[in-house]
């Protein structure tokens, strides 16, 4: 069951032919299904509120404000902790009796982590990847070793974790969430402290692998999704606003996005008669993006509709975007 | 600038709730102590006197450097902390302010915190004695300098020193654990001191080594009486003027260079990791499997464990606080084991029981230290690194990661067992000795300090699963061993099986092993190890994983939990530590009569109360004992039947027999084929912590009918069969009497009539029970029952002695008397002992396996001595010292003092679960520890195997053929003159100079003894404490020889000892007797000195103030004296006043360099040493000398009785004769 595949992966401008062996699970398509999921923190704070999504495999973005519940759901997800109410089943495995099985198929990058200062890179990729069900020895020390070079690593594989300044920690934290043979990756605010270039090879990695796996990217960059994601949802203060593909979402606001340069004082005036989905400061004067099902007129000019309009116009509803 | 941040960091503290609990502590712990009187205050000390409240700043300003950590660690890492520092650039505030501002701030706290000392102390001695929780008169006038002097001077200080350390270790380090550091160096430099504190030759560096004052504290105060301790404030001079100075001196010094080092930019930027430049890889691999097989089967599960509990091991052995503390543990152990503890300045031969023995003492500290900490650790590792998040993701058990934690735990405590293994095989080595017990090792390490290490870990365990909290965690099991020591040291609590981990005490023997103890170990190690599994698997249900935490969702967690497999085993290891409770209760209480300590001291009031009626009723004396006495060493078990006779002395009839059977089980007494009848007087309460059967137990008070009344003069011979039997094992004590290798007993009869020794002695506690005040333990000495009965034994005066003793077939019995026969009969071994001159009814029963040394002393009268030394097969380093005492002793002392008795002397070696040696009629056993492994490799060292060798024989005059009677002070006639004797033997074998250190040491103990008096000082003619018949009496009969010559003295001891040798019949030899004699042997001009030792308490006060000396000629000097000498008497309690003479005869000497003889033995070389009349006050003195002067003094050999014999020499200040040309 073995299938060869030929990427071409560019890295630092240079381009390198990579193969990459890849293991076909069994099972071809696996599906999450999260129904009313509820979740309310003892200080009253209500971080899930009747989310029902259903992620199916491939690359799904979780776009959110900070403070939405992304978090709150990945570790929900995670099996770290349990909802108030609902369900997540994957597949037919029920995540809240039966953890055990979730967390062997589990790979997760959290967004806030830590590691055993003393130890090394080496040592603690090898004791995860055991931790992670692989148990041949000279497989296990293989898997390291690429994983590592993967991640750009494998220089420093001898050193102290806590030596690592924090985009060495974040890539370890991909490559142990990568360890072993998860099909369901979660990664929460994985680019996090990665330089640009760091970035374009996080991402070539994680495309690499959401072929055959669920991989739920959390993030609040809507270019993480545009760039990464076959599907995705917008989650906002503990609800889902909206979820889908990125192109049927950009599709729906098509011809419906007018855009006009204004002065500042100028805005209040607008917002009453307008739906203001973002404002943008160019040199001075604030350019101003609306939604409107027919052309406002007053100066505006249709504009070409972009996810970050789609992200916009569903947070709008819950929290006021504008940033001035 | 200075005054607002000054000023935030007091309303910060005051906001803080710790500020508050941290006074509250001090406050409360000073409170509880003043208060219901549990200070170290002997009962002629307030409880709130200057010294005790001193000690009690001291102590509590131990605390105040922990506190100090917490306060002063923090003020400046707040800012680094919480990343506020960043923001201080940006304002306006000087370095200055802000350093100062801070570390004044917080040090302000640190001293406010610890007034919460003075104040509770202060009420506690107010509210203790108002509310009756300790008398009021252990209380004396509450003067405020007597609680702010010593915060002043010792408290203040030591506050200086650990706030400053500890913020300028934030300062160099940015690290906050550097604080465990820091207090680790402090804590090492304090042990060091208390190190050298041990020896009274080092004592001056331990006073200005020790950091806190500690030490300084403890031998400035040594000799100060009750009186003075209740009057004086204990002045900064000397050397705690040193140390105060060179301790705040260090605490400046961190100041200032904290002040220098700090600057905003370095502190509070962050680390900047060194920056490698990265090479650019050119080489990346082209083909990597980035797909593994995976396995979830339960082969996963305990490879995860065993990975888990691996990186656990390495996270802790990586850990440097871990390498710091574990180093300075190690240390620690090297230097327990190195020096072990010297007797007179000796160290003994490494052997392997002593290794073990010592390894605990302060490595011990350091284990626990390791234990609570890490534990905590390991259990919050994920947690609070952050790495949870990742790893409790994994499908891995909950079991595994918690049973992973403990293993890794227990691997390093398995580590911790074995290096002092390690360090004791280094230590045997590099001593050259190489007779290696790895039995003995493994058995230590393996069975007594492993389940040690482990019971610690599981109850620490437990709390951290429960606590869910690192400081809160740390803090309870701190607590909770707190809580533990002092129930058990001040609430006077021990039984041992509520106290966690607690195990009856045990000691190894070179002679016996690990011997009975190992019994009691097993069981107290198996109940607590079963206790500790029951707790970690409980309290494993409280176990949490994932970012869900809070109280109520654990609890719920824990609810599910609590039928789950892991609570069943748990609960079958419940069940498992209760039986096992059970097996132990039933031992300790049932079989072996566990009392309270409450208990004991009522049986001690009952005895009195309802016995003392029968104090001086008429009761007969034993003239015959003919002893047959079963031994099973192994069974711990002796059968008596002794045949007695006993006569009526007395001038009445007597009808009944009072005997005490003591911890003799089934005593039948019988005359011909009767059983005598008998009742029981004494009743006591059942015991508290009898569960079922409670009923009121009989005292061991006998009083028996007699088969026909007694008239004056009658004799009766009666059979007394009796039983000792040691079964199972008891909460504490050693029960050294009968064991498997080394049995030695003397209590084999029970005791006649009614014994005052019972009575509670302290006076406080006697009043606690409506018991009159006790004076004298003594009747007077011209009380005609006093001379008419014996000291050591008021049951007869002399008897004839014969026995008959069985044993095991590889071991020798021995009572006193000749050796008739021996054979063997059904397996077992028998020898038949007859004394054949009368003894007193004290007598012994000894069975081991021995080696024997025979040797042989013709006396001067021709007869010979047959000497026996009975050893262990190993121990023969120190024969040749123990045969050459007996042999010029013999000779000696029977050219001396008188004709032997005897026509052989033994001495036989026994284990070291006591160490003395006692001298019995021709039969003296000697503990295994006390001279038998000493290691003389120094020619300067004390030799006191022969010392005390000597001592022992010198008893056989003094004491047994001088039988002292039962009047105050007669105990001098039979210790003083055997200290004296064997001091004067070993001066001869030795030198003069040999005795130096001995002397020294007689007078540190005879010093500190009387400033530990809990009653009053007695004169020495009234002696009634052992530091004033041993120490006070070799010092002061030494120096009468000096003082009368030694043929005077030795003229004096042989009337003395003409008049009562061997005199069977009353009166006996009492402390006048003696007196008497020396009396009549002291010129006129000397009275004085016999006064002044013996009637009156005295003291010098002789000192060297400086000594000059002039050439005059070749090698001629004259040396100029100024010096200053006053005597004083002190009264019972201490209290001193100027006595009034004109002169007393004082030495005055001279020395020239010191060199060594032809022994290699150091030599003192006087070149003028002569008694001079010196008049109270300053005196100067010229004499005239040949030789270069050195050193020299006023009573250089501390011939007199000075507390501060240091000062009595010094340096001689030769002039130039430069000058004169």
């Amino acid at each position: 069951m073995v299938n060869d595949k030929i990427y071409i992966v560019s890295y630092n401008n240079h381009t390198y032919l990579l193969t990459i062996i890849f293991y076909q699970p069994t099972k071809t398509t696996m599906q999450l299904t999260i129904k009313n999921l509820t979740k309310t923190y003892s200080n009253g704070v209500c971080a899930l509120n009747n989310v029902s999504l259903t992620i199916n495999q491939g690359m799904f973005g979780l776009l959110g404000p900070n403070g939405a519940g992304k978090s709150t759901l990945m570790r929900t997800i995670a099996t770290l902790q349990d909802a108030d109410s609902g369900t997540i089943f994957l597949d037919d495995i029920n995540l809240s009796e039966n953890k055990q099985a979730i967390r062997e198929k589990l790979g997760y990058l959290p967004q806030d982590f830590g590691l055993y200062p003393r130890i090394s890179a080496e040592v603690m990729l090898d004791h995860i990847a055991q931790m992670k069900g692989v148990g041949n020895k000279s497989e296990r020390k293989e898997l390291v070793n690429g994983l590592l070079e993967k991640v750009n690593l494998y220089r420093h594989r001898k050193k102290a974790l806590g030596t690592y300044s924090g985009g060495m920690r974040q890539r370890f934290g991909i490559a142990q969430a990568l360890a072993g043979n998860p099909s369901l990756i979660i990664v929460d605010e994985p680019t996090a402290g990665l330089d640009p270039s760091e970035r374009n090879r996080f991402y070539n990695l994680l495309s690499e692998i959401g072929e055959n796996t669920i991989v739920i990217l959390s993030t609040h960059i809507v270019e993480d999704v545009s760039t990464l994601c076959s599907n995705m949802a917008i989650i906002c203060a503990g609800e889902v606003l909206m979820q889908g593909k990125p192109s049927e979402g950009i599709q729906s606001m098509d011809g419906k996005i007018y855009a006009k340069t204004i002065d500042k004082v100028e805005l209040d005036e607008y917002r009453e008669g307008h739906q203001v989905i973002s404002t943008q400061l160019k040199e001075g004067r604030l350019s101003l993006r609306i939604y409107s099902d027919v052309s406002p007129g007053n100066g505006f000019e249709a504009s070409k509709a972009d996810l970050e309009d789609v992200y916009f116009s569903n947070i709008s509803k819950k929290v006021d975007p504008i940033t001035i | 600038m200075f005054f607002n941040i000054f000023n935030f960091e007091l309303k910060y503290r005051f906001s803080r709730p710790a500020t508050y609990i941290y006074f509250a502590l001090l406050f409360l712990v000073s409170f509880v102590l003043v208060g219901v009187g549990n200070t170290p205050a002997t009962e002629k000390v307030f409880h709130n006197a200057p010294i005790t409240l001193a000690f009690l700043q001291l102590t509590m300003s131990l605390f105040g450097i922990f506190l100090a950590s917490a306060v002063m660690g923090v003020p400046i890492y707040r800012d680094l902390e919480h990343k506020t520092g960043t923001f201080l650039f940006s304002y306006p505030i000087s370095k200055t302010a802000y350093f100062m501002g801070r570390f004044w701030g917080s040090f302000f706290i640190l001293v406010f915190i610890s007034f919460g000392s003075i104040i509770g102390s202060y009420l506690g001695s107010i509210i203790g004695p108002a509310l009756g929780w300790e008398e009021a008169s252990r209380y004396g006038p509450n003067l405020l300098m007597n609680y702010l002097y010593p915060w002043l001077t010792l408290t203040l200080p030591n506050l200086w020193l650990a706030g400053t350390l500890f913020f300028a270790v934030i300062v160099f380090t940015k690290n906050i654990k550097a604080i465990y550091a820091g207090g680790i160096i402090v804590f090492i430099i304090y042990m060091l001191s208390s190190i050298f504190s041990e020896d009274v030759a080092s004592s001056s560096i331990a006073q200005i080594l020790d950091p806190f004052g500690l030490n300084t504290f403890d031998i400035q105060t040594r000799y100060l009486t009750p009186y003075e301790q209740n009057n004086f404030l204990l002045q900064v001079e000397g050397n705690l003027l040193l140390n105060r100075l060179l301790w705040f001196g260090v605490g400046a010094v961190l100041f200032v260079s904290a002040y220098a080092r700090f600057n905003f930019e370095n502190f509070f930027s962050p680390k900047v990791a060194k920056t490698k430049k990265e090479k650019e890889t050119t080489k990346i691999s082209s083909i990597k499997r980035l797909v593994a097989n995976v396995s979830f089967t339960n082969k996963y599960q305990w490879s995860s464990f065993k990975t888990l509990a691996k990186i656990e091991v390495q996270n802790v052995l990586k850990d440097v606080y871990f390498k710091v503390i574990l180093l300075g543990g190690v240390i620690f152990l090297f230097v327990d084991l190195w020096f072990g503890f010297p007797l007179y300045g000796v160290s003994s031969l490494p052997v392997t029981s002593d290794i073990v023995a010592n390894r605990g003492f302060t490595y011990g500290i350091f284990v626990f230290i390791i234990i609570v900490f890490f534990t905590g650790e390991s259990l919050h590792r994920d947690k609070a690194s952050g790495y949870a998040s990742i790893n409790d993701t994994f499908p891995v058990k909950d079991s595994a990661i918690v049973a992973s934690k403990f293993a890794g735990m227990a691997f390093i405590c398995v580590l911790l067992t074995l290096v002092p293994v390690f360090a004791g095989l280094v230590t045997q080595t590099l001593n050259g000795y190489f007779n290696y017990h790895l039995d003995v090792y493994l058995i230590d390490a393996f069975l007594i300090a492993l389940p040690d290490y482990l019971q610690m870990v599981m109850l620490v365990f437990a709390i951290h699963l429960l606590v869910n909290n690192k400081f809160a965690g740390h803090a309870t099991s701190v607590v909770v061993w707190l809580a533990m020591l002092i129930l058990r040291n001040f609430a006077g609590y021990d039984f041992n099986m509520f106290f966690f981990s607690y195990k009856p005490g045990f000691s190894w023997s070179e002679m016996n092993g690990l011997g009975h103890f190992g019994e009691s170990l097993f069981w107290f190690n198996s109940y607590w190890t079963a206790f500790g599994i029951f707790l970690v698997l409980f309290f494993s249900i409280f176990f949490s994983r994932g970012t869900d935490d809070g109280f109520k969702s654990r609890l719920r967690v824990a609810r599910g939990r609590l039928t789950s497999a892991n609570a069943k085993v748990s609960y079958l290891f419940l069940i498992i530590t209760i039986a096992l409770g059970g097996y132990i209760f039933k031992s300790v209480v049932y079989d072996n009569n566990y009392l309270t300590s409450d208990e004991a001291t009522l049986s001690s009031v009952s005895y009195e109360k309802q016995l003392k009626q029968y104090e001086h009723l008429p009761q007969p004396k034993l003239t015959s004992v003919n002893m047959k006495a079963d031994l099973f060493p192994y069974d711990r078990e002796a059968h008596f039947n002794a045949e007695v006779t006993l006569v009526n002395k007395t001038d009445s009839n007597i009808d009944s027999l009072h005997l005490d059977i003591g911890q003799l089980s089934d005593l039948v007494v019988m005359f011909g084929k009767d059983t005598l009848q008998y009742r029981t007087p004494m009743k006591l309460a059942p015991r508290k912590f009898q569960v079922f059967g409670k009923k009121p137990r009989l005292g061991n008070y006998r009083i028996m009918a007699l088969p026909k009344t007694m008239a004056p003069g009658d004799t009766l011979n009666l059979v007394m069969n009796s039983k000792r039997i040691f079964k199972g094992f008891p909460n504490a004590g050693s029960g050294r009497d009968i064991v498997y290798n080394g049995t030695f007993t003397s209590e084999t009869l029970p005791t006649i009539g009614y014994n005052p020794q019972v009575e509670l002695t302290s006076d406080s506690e006697r009043k606690k029970y409506d018991l009159p005040a006790k004076d004298y333990d003594l009747p007077a000495h011209d009380d005609e029952l006093g001379r008419r009965t014996l000291l050591f034994t008021d049951d007869a005066d002399f008897i004839q002695f014969e026995a008959t003793i069985s044993t095991v077939p590889d071991q020798i019995a021995i009572a006193p008397g000749y050796l008739q026969r021996e054979w063997v009969e059904n397996g077992r071994r028998y020898f038949h002992y007859i004394q054949d001159t009368p003894i007193q009814a004290f007598f012994n029963i000894v069975s081991a396996k021995y080696d024997v040394l025979k040797s042989e002393q013709e006396l001067p009268n021709g007869e010979k001595v047959n000497i026996e030394i009975f050893y262990h097969s190993d121990h023969d380093y120190n024969l040749d010292r123990f045969e050459a005492a007996y042999k010029d002793g013999l000779k000696y002392f029977s050219e001396t003092y008188g004709s032997f008795q005897f026509r052989q002397m033994r001495l036989l070696e026994f284990p070291k679960y006591a160490s003395f040696a006692q001298s019995f009629p021709n039969t003296v056993p000697f503990s295994e520890g006390f001279g038998w492994l000493a290691d003389f490799d120094d020619p300067d060292d004390f030799d006191y195997t022969y010392f005390v060798t000597a001592h022992e024989l010198a008893h056989q005059w003094w004491g047994h053929q001088i039988a002292p009677n039962y009047t105050r002070g007669a105990n001098l006639v039979s210790e003083a003159l055997a200290e004296y004797s064997a001091l004067v033997l070993t001066e001869r074998q030795y030198g003069k100079d040999n005795m130096t250190y001995f002397l020294r040491n007689e007078l540190d103990d005879y010093l500190f003894g009387r400033a530990n008096e809990s009653k009053k000082e007695n004169t020495f003619i009234n002696c009634n404490r052992a530091y004033q018949w041993y120490n006070k009496g070799s010092l002061i009969l030494y120096g009468l020889r000096d003082y009368i010559g030694e043929e005077a003295m030795n003229t004096a001891l042989r009337s003395f000892a003409d008049e009562f040798a061997l005199k069977q019949t009353p009166p006996f030899a009492g402390s006048t007797d003696l007196y008497r004699h020396l009396a009549e042997n002291t010129p006129d001009s000397l009275q004085y000195y016999l006064e002044d030792t013996w009637n009156k308490i005295t003291l010098y006060e002789n000192k060297a103030n400086q000594v000059k000396a002039e050439k005059i000629a070749e090698d001629e000097y004259l040396v100029t004296f100024d010096i200053n000498s006053q005597k004083l008497y002190a009264d019972s309690a201490g209290m001193e006043s100027k006595a009034e003479y004109l002169g007393d005869f004082i030495d005055i000497g001279v020395f020239s360099e010191d060199d060594k003889d032809e022994n290699g033995r150091t030599r003192t070389n006087s070149i003028y040493l002569q008694k001079h009349k010196i008049s109270p006050g300053q005196t100067s003195l010229t004499v005239r000398v040949k030789g270069v002067p050195v050193r020299a003094g006023i009573d250089p050999y501390n011939k007199l009785i000075d507390r501060m014999p240091d000062d009595n020499v010094v340096d001689v200040e030769v002039e130039s004769s430069s000058n004169k040309e």
